[in-house]
């Protein structure tokens, strides 16, 4: 008897269907009005869904209650019968030669069904990547980190396949280790990479540096060192792969880009594209960190290999050792002003550390010189960005791809400059803030700019909180108030990355909105149908959005850098007019009417003075309703070169202004958060409810940044693979009050007005906190993270610095 | 993976037998949250597992009429936390199990596993040594008395025998004019478990005087076991915590803690750190002292 493997049946999550949430909505409203105490400026929740013009309407999300109850489906959940399970033997050494693999005793354990090494991929269908297919899927000869995957074991359980493992001998010839950048580039240093151990050597310059600091009165500067993060999503990579009746290769997977699996795993495999399909699953976080390959490949292969499912779940151990990290990475910088505040030179130098191979490291390079400066005008500037090979665990892309670390420089000597010209932090800002018609350092004009409408929302927020501290009695803790700006460019840097997306309507009324990028946790999916179904009429509760499906959906690229209300926003837009204008003229067609007269018109069809159910419509149009599939594919153009960074690398850019209020105890150097506002132009907010949580989560993250992760690295290894001393933020480390405050600055040319949301609100956080340090204790950080030791050591330099010059009846030290 | 054997234990004799029985190869489940922690990570495979969560025995807190506590030692984290009777007598306990990781471990986490498990970073263990209890071990030869200042010997190495386990604890009363306090650092506050600084101090005020004529002091995560300060209880006997008191404080408890710098925090922070928690505790207690006065309890 043969099983018949196919994929479960059941919904990812309940995608679109409000309906069967209606009640719970009812009371998710209720609960929301009354902490909030905000009037119901919205519809009645009885109404709620059955709207098409709901863009901009608080809704709550459509994969919630499926979550909150147990039901979503996470990869690791989904039951196969018969499922092998996967796992590597890694590596142990950070850098060595593979002399021999000996798996003899392996095979040979009960439950054991299949050993994959390198050996058994053709040597061209080794190697994947990103952007430079330059990581084997099993290290081969060499391995380049420890944790580095060398066999992938399939057997019958977990344990069986972990006891597999370790009965593998690899016999390693060690190598000398590259730790750092600075020991990467030393002259005669072992080469870590074929092409030598430079990733990315990038430099912008603009206008004469020299001239800029000669012109100007004042010049700050500073080094800053940052540690690498990890993404702290709470799903491990999971994945489970299988042959579907139809002999296609399915791999269910949580990631942000199903296409990108879909086309690795075909050359991987030596498979025709037809004969793969990769079906995103619930995704429990991913901050970037499930963008490149993990399990996917190994569980392809293995798969083919025995015939049967194989399911892989990584350990917590794995997350930390072997999936991509934030870059460390060192930051010189200097700024120049003039008395009156006028910014007149900015001169930077980045050394990032890439890990063991390319990841998205050139894409951290690239973004990180365009947003240098953002958001503001400096005449003169010059960017110089290295990114080198070591071996440790490859970093990439993990939310704002570097700009986090940007903003923590800038903002911080901007706050420092301010203080030193006796400007306010506000006033700097605005003098030197972006505005429409500026151009940016790649020389791109833009429109739409927020920027100084954040700073006003924020002013007097911050003038408030002044008098009130002022007005606060002692208790022993050092309160202070801190500002720090962003501007970010949605979607890919410099290079097009279209969405597409298509909509179909079955004869009971069930409108498809197929989209390309998939929802990650972030609520898209819900936001994709609000804007679908008010660009088409039809009522948000009949549309289901498909995403995630390599094969159901245009590659549209990955959700990430905050794409996808932008460029899935407006290719749903685009698709749901094409949708209208289709189902309009074949109801004037069935009608003997010209289209004219015709109009979907919130879920209803106009037709002259006669008013039709869509249903009704649906029926009237039964013959002909299968050729209605409205298309819409949005592809702004975008150029910017990453050697010479002139042109438009992004078709719009999202601001904000965050204060936060923090409370430090000097004497230990323990900093507590307490209050937070973050204004954000992130052009018209879809949903509300998803751009809260967006908010919320970027401010936690920025804090645990800010104050304590970091993975602990030495001698090529990771010394706190676990979140026992890995520590993050959490509930009782966030602020009881995250204020957003959405300014709704309408974009000209995003969906409704919107431009993005989803990694920005990390970006200013540990910069404001750094600034609100130095407002309540006089120190200026430069670290991340700025641990309590670091601070209190801070704290007493300053009072050391400041004892004879007190003595001296001098000035107050504050700088 | 061994097999493992797992006895539910229906009786206090019947757990003993077991452990008599394994010769130092059994465990004691408690609460489980340690155990389970180093199976899960493969540091443990015990070989057999001897369940104590039925024994009525080991449970309860009863507060004596001579004003003495008992607390069993399978009593929750969260159990001490909401007791009526420890908020009234000893709020240092209360403030103590407040400080305790978070809901999920309270509500799982034993007094006993706690203190047996003799983690240096534990909060029970130093509080018990402040208030100089007395633990109740059962072994074959039946119940032995020992003082929680002696209880840690080693990294997580108690007095009990192999055969021995924890029954109970026993807190004594309070003298008149007694403040506790229960103090701790995390540069986390939402659970951090792994470099935390903690101080536990009671001391008994002189009503006429102001000097502290008795004091017990303990101090976590600041050495292999948690320490019973003694040197820094001498330092401040018969003196009012003020500026001379307050130095040879913190030169005794220099001398008498041994923190070891980890990844997060070096050796000299977390000194630099037990002496300002155990500043700022000491002064609690000392405050508190002033208002209970005669009549009441700590
Ligand atoms: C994330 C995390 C955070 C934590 N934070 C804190 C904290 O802030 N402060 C703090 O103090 N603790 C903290 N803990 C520790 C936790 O409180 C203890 O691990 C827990 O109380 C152990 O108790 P248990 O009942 O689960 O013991 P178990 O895991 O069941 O047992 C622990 C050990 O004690 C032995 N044992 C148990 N009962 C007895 C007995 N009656 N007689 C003899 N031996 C016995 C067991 O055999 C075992 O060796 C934390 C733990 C975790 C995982």
């Amino acid at each position: 008897m043969t099983t018949i493997w196919k994929e479960p049946d059941g919904e990812k999550f309940a995608l679109g269907s409000i309906e069967e949430q209606a009640h719970w909505q009812k009371e998710y409203q209720r609960i929301l009005r009354a902490v909030r105490e905000e009037a119901d400026a919205t519809r009645p929740a009885e109404r709620i869904g059955r709207d098409s013009h709901t863009v901009g309407m608080a809704l709550p999300r459509n994969d919630a209650l499926y979550k909150v109850r147990g039901k979503a489906r996470y990869a690791a959940n989904i039951p196969m019968e018969g499922a092998l399970f996967c796992r590597f033997a890694r590596s142990t050494e950070a850098h060595a030669r593979i002399r021999g693999i000996d798996i003899s005793e392996a095979k040979a354990m009960p439950g054991v069904r299949a050993i994959l090494t390198a050996d058994d991929i053709p040597a061209d269908q080794l190697l994947i990547g990103t952007l430079t297919d330059d990581t084997p899927v099993l290290a081969k000869d060499h391995v380049r980190y420890s944790g580095e995957p060398i066999v992938a074991i399939a057997a019958e359980t977990e344990e069986a396949a972990e006891a597999a493992c370790l009965a593998v001998e690899i016999d390693y010839e060690p190598l000398p280790m590259i730790l750092t950048p600075e020991e990467a580039l030393a002259p005669g240093a072992v080469q870590l990479d074929p092409d030598g151990n430079v990733i990315g050597d990038l430099k912008l310059e603009n206008g004469d540096i020299e001239a800029g600091l000669r012109a100007a009165d004042v010049v700050v500067e500073g080094s800053f060192v940052t540690e690498p993060v990890d993404h702290c999503f709470l799903e491990p990579p999971s994945g489970l792969a299988f042959v579907d009746p139809d002999g296609v290769l399915t791999v269910m997977v949580c990631t942000q880009y199903p296409h990108y699996h879909h086309k690795q795993i075909a050359r991987v495999a030596g498979l025709p594209m037809e004969k793969v399909r990769v079906v995103q699953t619930v995704v429990g976080g991913a901050f970037g960190g499930k963008m490149d390959n993990t399990v996917e490949c190994a569980i392809a292969l293995l798969v083919l290999k025995t015939g049967r499912p194989v399911r892989m779940l990584y350990t917590r151990e794995e997350v930390f050792t072997a999936t991509t990290k934030r870059h460390a990475m060192k930051i010189r910088q200097k700024i120049g002003a003039t008395k009156d505040g006028r910014f007149t030179a900015l001169d930077v130098e980045y050394l990032a550390d890439g890990g063991a191979y390319r990841s998205y490291s050139l894409v951290v390079g690239g973004r990180c010189v365009i947003h240098t400066g953002m958001p503001y005008r400096f005449p003169n500037s010059r960017v110089h960005y290295v990114a080198t090979f070591t071996n440790y665990p490859p970093s990439g892309a993990m939310r704002s791809f570097g700009v986090v670390k940007v903003a923590f420089a800038l903002e911080s000597l901007i706050d420092e400059l301010a203080g030193r010209l006796g400007m306010s932090p506000f006033e700097i800002r605005r003098i030197n803030g972006l505005v429409d018609g500026d151009k940016t350092s790649t020389g791109q004009v833009i429109h739409d700019v927020g920027l100084l409408k954040t700073l006003e929302a924020i002013e007097p927020i911050y003038q408030e909180r002044r008098k009130a501290l002022a007005a606060q009695p002692d208790d022993g803790l050092k309160r202070g108030l801190g500002i720090a700006c962003l501007g970010y460019g949605i979607g890919y840097s410099g290079i097009r990355n279209p969405s597409t997306a298509r909509m179909r309507v079955t004869a009971d009324g069930v409108v498809t909105a197929c989209c390309g990028t998939p929802d990650i946790g972030t609520g898209s999916d819900m936001s994709l149908a609000q804007i679908a179904a008010q660009s088409s009429g039809v009522g948000l509760h009949r549309v289901r959005v498909v995403s995630g499906d390599s094969t159901k959906t245009d590659d549209s690229g990955p959700t990430s850098a905050s794409r996808t209300t932008y460029f899935s926003g407006n290719a749903a837009y685009i698709c749901g007019q094409d949708f209208k204008r289709q189902f309009e003229e074949a109801v004037a067609r069935a009608r003997g009417v010209t289209a004219a007269q015709v109009r979907i018109e919130d879920d209803r069809i106009v037709i002259g003075n006669e008013r039709l159910s869509f249903e009704d419509a649906c029926r009237l149009i039964s013959a002909e309703i299968e050729d209605i599939c409205g298309y819409g594919k949005f592809d702004p153009e975008i150029e910017a070169s990453i050697l010479t960074f002139k042109g438009n690398p992004y078709p719009t850019y999202v601001y904000a202004t965050h204060l936060v209020e923090v409370a430090v105890d000097a004497e230990l150097g323990r900093v507590d958060v307490l209050r937070c506002w973050a204004a954000h132009d992130a052009g018209t907010i879809v949903n509300p409810t998803g751009a809260e949580g967006q908010v919320d989560g970027g401010v936690a993250m920025g804090i645990g940044q800010a104050l304590w992760e970091k993975v602990e690295r030495r001698d090529g290894v990771i010394l706190n693979p676990h979140y026992r001393d890995y520590l993050m933020a959490g509930a009782k480390d966030v602020p009881l009050e995250i204020k957003s405050i959405f300014i709704q600055n309408h974009d000209r040319t995003g969906p409704f007005g919107a431009k993005g949301l989803a990694e920005v609100s990390l970006i200013p956080i540990p910069a404001a906190i750094a600034s609100a340090l130095h407002d309540a204790v006089g120190i200026r950080p430069k670290r991340l993270p700025m641990s309590t030791e670091y601070l209190l050591g801070l704290i007493n330099e300053r009072a050391r610095a400041a004892a004879p010059a007190a003595k001296a009846a001098a000035g107050d030290g504050h700088d | 993976m061994t097999d493992c054997r797992f006895t539910r234990a229906a009786s206090l004799g019947e757990a003993v037998d077991c452990l008599q029985q394994a010769g130092g190869e059994a465990h004691l489940l408690a609460g489980g949250i340690a155990l389970g922690i180093l199976m899960n990570e493969k540091l443990l495979e015990p070989s057999w597992l001897i369940d104590l969560s039925r024994l009525e025995d080991l449970k309860g807190i009863r507060l004596n009429p001579d004003g003495s506590l008992r607390i069993g030692a399978m009593t929750t984290h969260r159990e001490i936390e909401r007791s009526a009777e420890i908020a009234g007598a000893y709020p240092m306990l209360i403030e103590m199990a407040r400080e305790i990781a978070c809901g999920r471990i309270k509500n799982r986490g034993t007094i006993g596993g706690n203190i047996c498990l003799a983690d240096p970073q534990g909060d029970p263990p130093v509080a018990m040594i402040a208030l100089r209890a007395t633990l109740r071990a059962v072994g074959p030869s039946g119940p032995r008395d020992i003082a929680a200042t002696a209880f840690f010997t080693d990294l997580y190495t108690t007095a009990l025998t192999k055969d021995e386990l924890l029954h109970e604890i026993q807190v004594p009363a309070q003298a008149d004019h007694t403040g506790a306090a229960f103090g701790k650092f995390s540069a986390r506050r939402a659970m951090d478990y792994s470099s935390t600084v903690s101080a536990a101090v009671r001391l008994v005020r002189d009503a006429v005087s102001g000097r502290i004529s008795d004091i017990g002091i303990g101090i976590g995560g600041a050495g292999l076991i948690p320490i019973w300060a003694q040197a820094t209880e001498a330092a401040l006997r018969d003196n009012r915590p003020d500026g001379d008191a307050l130095a040879a404080m913190r030169e005794a408890l220099m001398e008498e803690i041994e923190p070891i710098g980890d990844d997060l925090y070096s050796a000299d922070y977390k000194r630099h750190v037990a002496s300002v928690i155990l500043r700022r505790t000491l002064e609690r207690a000392y405050a508190r002292a002033a208002a209970v006065g005669g009549a009441d309890k700590p």
